[in-house]
C-alpha cells in the first residue's frame, strides 16, 4: 500500500513538472478510446455478512466469490484546456459468481482526465463518476459507480495511438442507511487492466 | 456545485432502493456462491411411480428405467419445472398434484397455489403461470391469513404439513405461527394448530421456537433464552438456557434437542433414567434443530428421533453405555453414505416392501438404500437393488 501511494506521489510531481513542459492539446480537442482488457476482484465488503471484508478472486471464506472477469469501454473527451478533458465512457464488466451466475456492470460514467505529459508518449490519469447498472441473475439495481485510471499511451502517428491503463472500478450499493435498508448495502471494488487504442484529433 | 453532486447522490440512492428484494445485488452474488457450495436436496412426495424431488429450487422427478446397453435398471432424473430462484417455493407433491407457494413482491406476502402434473411429466413455464392465478388455494381457520414468512415443516410421515410463520416483520421475528395441512377433498389448506409466538420470539425447527424477553417483569437475564415447545395450540415453555443454541457438533453442524422436556445439545443428549445402559422405545423426545433455518428430514421412532439427514451425511443415534455415568448418553455417529463426502443424499422416511416398518431412506445415482438400525445401537446402510421396477416400487 505504502508502495502504491508513493507511486501516485511520484506521478503527480512529476506531472507538474512535466506540465511546464509543451503540450499538444488545446482547447476543443477531441480524443477517443477503446479500451478492452480482464478485472481482477479487489475487494467485497458487506458489513452483515459472516466474512464483512473479502479480497481477491475466488470462493473461499476470505474471498469474494466473484472470478477473474472482463471489462470493455469506449470513451468521448473534449479537452476543456491544454491538460484537461472531459466527456462520457459506458463500459461492461463481467465475471462470475461460484454458482456460474454471470455477474454484469455497466458503469455510464461523465470521465475527467488529466494529461500532464503529452505528445508522442502521453500519461493519462482520468476519475470517471456517474451510474452503475450492476445485475446477476434475475436481479439488477442503479448505482453509483466510480472508476480511477492510469495509463500509459504512444502514438504511432499523429492521430492514432495504443497503451495500457491499469484502473479501480468501484460499486458501492447503497440502499439506506438505517433500518432494514442498510443491510443490503455493500461494496464491489475490482481493478481492470486495459490495453486501449486512442485517436484523437 | 456541491448541491447539484449531493442532489445526484440522492437520486441514485432513491433508485437503488426501489429495489425490493430481500437482499442488494452485490449480496445476492456473494449468496449465489454459498448456495451453490450447500446442495439443495429435498423430498416433495410420489405418484406411486416417480418420486419428485427439488433440487436447487428446480423439481425433478426420479424414476427406474432399464439401463441403456446393459441389463437391468437404473435410477434416472428428469426436470419437469425449473422455478423462480427468488419467489417461488415448492413444498409437496401429492395426489398427482404439485403444491406451490409464492411471495407476491408488490403485497409481500406469500400465495399458494398447485399445478396438476401432467402424463408427460413436464411441466411447460407457462402452465405454471397460469396455475398461479387458476389454482389458487386458500387457508382457512385462521384470524388472519396474511403469510409474510414460509418453511416447510415434515411433521407427519405420510402427511405433509407446513409450517406457516404469520404476520412476521421475517422469518427472524415472527408473532404468528400456524401448523397447516392439505385438504384432500377440497385442495384446500387447513390450520390444524395456531397461535401467538411470545414476543421477540423464534421459530426454529419443528413446532419449536426460543424467545427472548425484554420485559422487566419477566425475569430472564439478557443473555438468556426460553424455549418453547408448541404443542396442543400452545406454546409451553420448557426450558430456560444460556445464550444462544449454539453448540458444536463436527465441521459444521450445531444442533440441539429436547430431551424429556430438556434442552442439551444432541451430542450429549441422555436419557432420564438410563442408568442401564440402554434407552427405551419413545423415552427420549427429540426435535433436532439447525441454526440456519434448514429444515432436516428427522426419522422418528416414537416420540424419538433416532437418525436425520445433515449437510454431511445421515447421523444415527449411538447409544453409549458408561457404568461410571449416572446418565448414559446417546451421540450422532456418522453413517457411511458415499464415499465422496461433498454429495449430500436425498433422505426420506417410507415403508420398505409389504412390511408396515418405516424406515429413513435414502436415494443416490446409483441406487436406493435403507438406513437400518443395528442391535449395537448403531445403523449401517443396506443397499437396495434397483434391478427391477418392483424393487422401486417398493418404496413407494
Amino acid at each position: 500500500m505504502k508502495k502504491f501511494i508513493a507511486i501516485i506521489l511520484l506521478v503527480v510531481a512529476a506531472s507538474m513538472h512535466i506540465a511546464a513542459m509543451p503540450t499538444y492539446y488545446d482547447t476543443g480537442s477531441q480524443i477517443f478510446s477503446i479500451s478492452a482488457g480482464p478485472t481482477i476482484p479487489f475487494f467485497y465488503y458487506d458489513p452483515g455478512s459472516e466474512f464483512p471484508l473479502t479480497f481477491g478472486f475466488g470462493a473461499g471464506d476470505g474471498q469474494t466469490h466473484h472470478t477473474i472477469g472482463g471489462f470493455g469501454s469506449i470513451s468521448y473527451q473534449v479537452f476543456l484546456n491544454e491538460y484537461f478533458a472531459i466527456g462520457g465512457e459506458l463500459g461492461y464488466h463481467f465475471d462470475f459468481v461460484r454458482s456460474n451466475d454471470v455477474y454484469t456492470s455497466v458503469p455510464i460514467l461523465v470521465k475527467m482526465s488529466y494529461v500532464p505529459l503529452q505528445g508522442a508518449f502521453e500519461i493519462p490519469i482520468s476519475l470517471g463518476i456517474g451510474l452503475d447498472y450492476i445485475s446477476i441473475s434475475d436481479y439488477s439495481s442503479i448505482n453509483l459507480g466510480i472508476t480511477f485510471e492510469i495509463g500509459m499511451r504512444y502514438f504511432f502517428t499523429n492521430e492514432w495511438g495504443a497503451g495500457i491503463t491499469a484502473g479501480f472500478h468501484f460499486v458501492p450499493e447503497l440502499y439506506g442507511f438505517t433500518g432494514d435498508a442498510a443491510k443490503k448495502n455493500s461494496m464491489y471494488a475490482t481493478v481492470p487492466l486495459m490495453i486501449s487504442v486512442t485517436y484523437r484529433h | 456545485m456541491k448541491k447539484r453532486i449531493l442532489l445526484i447522490l440522492l437520486a441514485i440512492l432513491l433508485i437503488a432502493s426501489c429495489n425490493d428484494s430481500s437482499r442488494g445485488v452485490l449480496q445476492w452474488a456473494y449468496q449465489f456462491a454459498e448456495e451453490e457450495e450447500n446442495y439443495n436436496q429435498s423430498y416433495l412426495g410420489n405418484d406411486g411411480t416417480n418420486i419428485y424431488l427439488e433440487r436447487d429450487w428446480d423439481i425433478y422427478k426420479a424414476y427406474s428405467a432399464p439401463r441403456e446397453n446393459a441389463n437391468g435398471n437404473e435410477i434416472r432424473y428428469e426436470k419437469i419445472l425449473e422455478s423462480s430462484r427468488d419467489d417461488e417455493f415448492p413444498f409437496a407433491v401429492q395426489d398427482g398434484l404439485l403444491y406451490m407457494a409464492y411471495k407476491d413482491r408488490t403485497t409481500g406476502l406469500f400465495n399458494f397455489f398447485y399445478i396438476e402434473i401432467p402424463e408427460s411429466g413436464e411441466i411447460t413455464k407457462e402452465a405454471a403461470e397460469a396455475a398461479k392465478t387458476g389454482n389458487k388455494c386458500t387457508v382457512s381457520g385462521l384470524d388472519n391469513p396474511n403469510i409474510t414468512s414460509f418453511a416447510v415443516s415434515r411433521i407427519a410421515v405420510d402427511k405433509i404439513q407446513t409450517l406457516f410463520v404469520l404476520q412476521g416483520a421475517s422469518k427472524l421475528d415472527p408473532t404468528n405461527y400456524a401448523v397447516i395441512e392439505i385438504n384432500d377433498a377440497s385442495l384446500e389448506f387447513t390450520s390444524v394448530v395456531s397461535g401467538t409466538l411470545p414476543a421477540n420470539s423464534q421459530m426454529i425447527g419443528d413446532g419449536v421456537l426460543k424467545a427472548t424477553s425484554d420485559d422487566p417483569e419477566i425475569d430472564i437475564p439478557d443473555n438468556m433464552n426460553d424455549l418453547y415447545l408448541i404443542e396442543g395450540g400452545k406454546a409451553l415453555k420448557i426450558h430456560t438456557f444460556h445464550d444462544s443454541l449454539d453448540y458444536p457438533m463436527g465441521s459444521d453442524g450445531q444442533y440441539a434437542a429436547i430431551a424429556s422436556g430438556e434442552i442439551c445439545p444432541i451430542d450429549r443428549s441422555y436419557s432420564e433414567n438410563g442408568y442401564n445402559g440402554r434407552l427405551r422405545q419413545g423415552e427420549l423426545r427429540f426435535d433436532v434443530l439447525d441454526r440456519e433455518d434448514n429444515y432436516l428430514t428427522i426419522y422418528k421412532d416414537g416420540n424419538s428421533i433416532v437418525g436425520y439427514l445433515s449437510d454431511n451425511g445421515i447421523y444415527w443415534r449411538e447409544d453409549i453405555t458408561d457404568d461410571s455415568e449416572v446418565n448414559n448418553k446417546s451421540r450422532p455417529s456418522i453413517v457411511s453414505v458415499s464415499e465422496d463426502a461433498d454429495v449430500v443424499p436425498l433422505c426420506f422416511v417410507g415403508k420398505h416392501g409389504t412390511k408396515s416398518h418405516e424406515y429413513l431412506m435414502i436415494t443416490q445415482d446409483n441406487g436406493f438404500y435403507i438406513v437400518r438400525p443395528q442391535a449395537t445401537g448403531t445403523a449401517r446402510l443396506e443397499k437396495i437393488r434397483t434391478g427391477s421396477e418392483y424393487q422401486l416400487s417398493q418404496f413407494l
